[in-house]
Parts: C-alpha cells; structure tokens; sequence
C-alpha cells in the first residue's frame, strides 16, 4: 500500500456511487417481463402436469393420512349438504385464494396510481391522488372541495420526520401528519403493500354472490370496513384490483342504484415521472399534476 | 438515489416464514415462487442493475439467475438464509457478465458492450462512463469469492453472517476475502479515484 491509495472509507464511497441504485424505469420494466414470462411458464406447467404434480407427485402424503382425510372430506361434505352450506364455503375459500393471490402481486407491482373519490354525507365531497412507485416514495396530491390543493410526500416507511408538505408553490419538511382528516382515505391507500394488508386482514373479503354484476374479465370480492360495505373489483388477467367502492352497510345490494360514498379506481405498473415523487424538485413548481 | 437495504433485515419476516426455515411441506414449484423469489423481485432486478448498469446485459443475467435460482430451488427452500442467497447468484450472474465483457474485449479489442455507455440518458458525461467502466473492470478481475463479498458487503451492505452463509464459508474467511479485495481495489483504482476527485472538486 502505498501513500497515494486511497482510504477505505473513500474506496467504499466510490463503489457505492459507481454501483447506485438508480434502474431506470424502462430497464425494471423490461426486467419485469422476464418474472411475469416466468410466472406464465410456471402456471402453464402446473397446468400441464394435472394433479399429479407436487405433493402427490413426491409421494409426501403417506396412505394412512389420505386415508383419514378422504373420511374426513365425506363427513364434512354429509355435514354441509345437510346444513346447506356449501356455497357460502365455497365462496369464502374462493375469495381467500383469490385475496391471496391480489396480495402476493400487490407486493410486485412497480407504481401504483389511485384516485380516491370520498362523498361523505354532510361534507363536501372531495378527490385524493395517491402515486407510488418501487422507489418507496409516496405522493399525496388532495383536491379539497374548497379549490384548495394541498401534496404531500411521503416516504416508504419513514418516520414522520421525512414527511413534505406542500402548500402552493412551496414545500416544506413537516413533523406529523396534518390533523385534517381529509388526508385519512389516502393513508389506507398510501403504498400497495398497505393495501394488500387491508384486503388480506381488515376488509374480510369474500367472493361476491352476484358476479353477473362484475364487469367482464373481472372477479368482485366483498367486505366490510367501519360498518361499510366493500367492494373490491378485481381484473383477472393482472389479479391487481381496478376499483374499490364503499357503500352505507344498511343500502340495498349492488345494482340496486346504493350511493357510493367512497371509490378508489386503480391504475397499475404506468410509469410516473420521477420529478413527481421528489419533494425538492416540486417546491418550485406550481403545478403538482 | 435509493439506499442499501441489507437483506437480512429487510427480509426478517421472510426469512422467518416456516417455508424459509424448511419446516413446511409444501413445497410445489408455485409456493416456492411466490413465497421465496417473488419477494425478492425488486431486489434481484436491482442488484444486478447496480454491477453491470445495462439494460440487455441486466435482462440476459436476470435470465441466468432465474435459470440458476430455479435448478437449486429446493436446496434454496432449505438454506439457512434464502434472500442472501439468492442477492449472491444473482451477483454472481453479474460478475460472470463482466467477466465475458472482459474476454470479448480481450478478444476483439472493442466489445460493443463494454464501451458503449450505459443506459442512463444523453445526459450523462463520457467521464462518468468511463470511471464507471473501470471500476468495472476491477471488480471483474478480482476472484469471484473475493468479487462477491466486497459487493454483497460494500455495496449491498449485507452482514458478515449473512455473506457468510451465502459463500458457505465462516465469516472470518469474509472478512479476509473482503480485506483482501478492498486492498486490491484500492491498489488499482486509487489513480483513478483521486482523479474522479479532483474533478468533482472542480466542478
């Protein structure tokens, strides 16, 4: 080692500039096909192989245990038919597979962008655009009825510490959320995992009764949240939720002309400009959409 | 800038799912997917861009480590530390890619690959290119034990247990792998970095 070498933690600073994180948006898209052309594959295969393929196939489940299962299954099958039960169960396993499934893709998705229409009774009513990206930053943009817009960025996991408010043209840290309550429907959509907590713990879906009512190439899981009904319309090609609606719980079914009083529409995996998920580089600028 | 997130605490709940730990019995190729590789989606993708910062070439080693991932999947399932594992094939992809760009230009004396600029827009100064390119060059000459270490320790801030059951190796053996590929590095890019410095000092 000589007296010209650099010191390590200088070594170290370099390697970390030069190997950065910063993928750009087109190279993750392009890498992304490559897991969802994986995925594919995988799904054709299971496809393929039928059901002697996994444990089966290896043999893991012993005679005596498929024995008992098989009784099993046909006590619980007399049981269900004789109590009529069967298609509420059904419905419920479905939608648990299916909640599953929307969880495990929220997880992957590379953006998120979520329009959050509300129409409380007795307020005005008012709009929240909430845009995330894999970067982990979240932006909150709110429309109060007022004409007021207000943003906020928030970043993936941080304390309240790294929150940015902005006002008009200006943006500034901030210490907490804002107390208005305005900014409550954003927060259970602020990041794709968030949402993917809500559907697997605290919507209790199920698979809705009345399909028919779903729009084509879409599945429609039922819930509650706060004494409202939930609605969550799934697309079955992405199993990435496309709306969420919440309704008065004592309103008539779906189709029966029920006033909405929230609905969240989705868009998946589009590309948002990096500059509108940066703080420092919106305080200048008037226009936050 | 994103930051390092080392794995081993990124992935806490992961690595503590009874699937990570082996326990359970189900192990069809689905569930592995979704519980051990989708996870770590964004991960892999990143950490591969980060060493060789080219679209193609990123996409043609994702291909390979997925390739690689998906051959060791039960042994995978089994390891004591999956995501670590999986940050360390696809880091090895990596360096296999730099390693080739550097034969093909040993070959041919012009790799199309290696001196074209990475993919980061017109902006981005030739400078800034060829420092990049050199570092690269670097990292490939070192061993691959060595190579991997420094990465999953300099760059992914990974811990030494974690590299440790990576490598399959003990954590001392990191270390002097790390010590001993710092040291070169320093050794063949000290002019360089002192000159990077300067410049930036400039600007």
């Amino acid at each position: 080692m000589t007296k010209r070498d650099i010191s390590e933690p200088d070594l170290d600073r370099f390697l970390k500039q030069t190997f950065r994180d910063d993928i750009p948006p087109e190279a993750e898209a392009r890498m992304n096909r490559h897991f969802r052309h994986f995925e594919n594959n995988l799904a054709q295969q299971d496809a393929q192989a039928g059901p002697h393929r996994g444990l089966w196939g290896r043999g893991i489940f012993r005679k005596e245990i498929m024995a008992f299962a098989s009784a099993a299954l046909l006590i619980a099958g007399a049981v269900m038919h004789l109590s009529g039960n069967q298609s509420v169960l059904a419905h419920s396993i479905a939608g648990v597979k299916t909640v599953v499934t929307v969880s495990s893709r929220l997880l992957r998705v590379a953006s998120m962008d979520c329009m959050i229409l509300k129409r409380d009774a007795g307020n005005d009513p008012y709009s929240c655009r909430v845009r995330w990206d894999a970067s982990g930053i979240s932006r909150v943009d709110l429309n109060a009825s007022t004409g007021e817009k207000r943003t906020l960025w928030i970043p993936d996991g941080a304390g309240p510490r790294a929150l940015y408010e902005s006002l008009a043209a200006r943006s500034t840290s901030i210490q907490a959320m804002p107390a208005d309550p305005m900014w409550q429907p954003a927060l259970e959509f602020l990041t794709p995992a968030i949402l993917a907590e809500h559907l697997e713990s605290r919507y209790g879906l199920v698979r809705a009764l009345h399909q028919h009512e779903a729009e084509r190439n879409q599945v429609l899981l039922v819930g509650l949240d706060n004494q409202q009904a939930v609605e969550v319309a799934v697309d079955v090609a992405t199993y990435l939720p496309i709306t969420i609606k919440k309704y008065r719980q004592d309103s008539r079914p779906a189709g029966g002309g029920r006033a909405c009083l929230e609905e969240i529409r989705f868009q998946w995996n589009q590309p948002i400009p990096k500059e509108l998920l940066l703080p420092k580089f919106a305080a200048g600028s008037k226009s936050v959409n | 800038m994103g930051t390092a997130t080392p794995l081993s605490t990124a992935h806490v709940t992961d690595a503590e799912t009874p699937a990570f730990r082996g326990e359970s019995l189900v192990t069809d190729d689905r569930t592995i997917y979704d519980e051990m590789i989708a996870p770590l989606e964004a991960t892999m993708m990143r950490s591969i861009w980060r060493v060789v910062r080219k679209a193609d070439l990123a996409e043609d080693c994702l291909q390979d480590a997925l390739t690689v991932i998906w051959k060791k999947r039960l042994e995978i399932h089994r390891h004591p530390n999956p995501p670590a594992l999986i940050l360390k094939i696809c880091l090895d992809s990596a360096y296999d890619a730099l390693r080739r760009i550097g034969r093909m230009r040993r070959q041919t004396d012009l790799s199309p690959l290696d001196n074209a600029p990475a993919d980061h827009g017109a902006d981005r100064s030739l400078e800034e290119a060829e420092f990049e390119q050199q570092v690269q060059r670097a990292i490939r000459r070192l061993p691959k034990k060595q190579a991997l270490a420094v990465m999953m320790r300099l760059i992914h801030e990974e811990p030494f247990s974690a590299i440790a059951q990576a490598l399959g190796c003990s954590e001392v053996t990191v270390r002097i792998h790390i010590s001993k590929g710092r040291a070169q590095l320093r050794k063949w890019l000290s002019p360089l970095c002192q000159s990077h410095r300067q410049e930036e000092d400039n600007d």
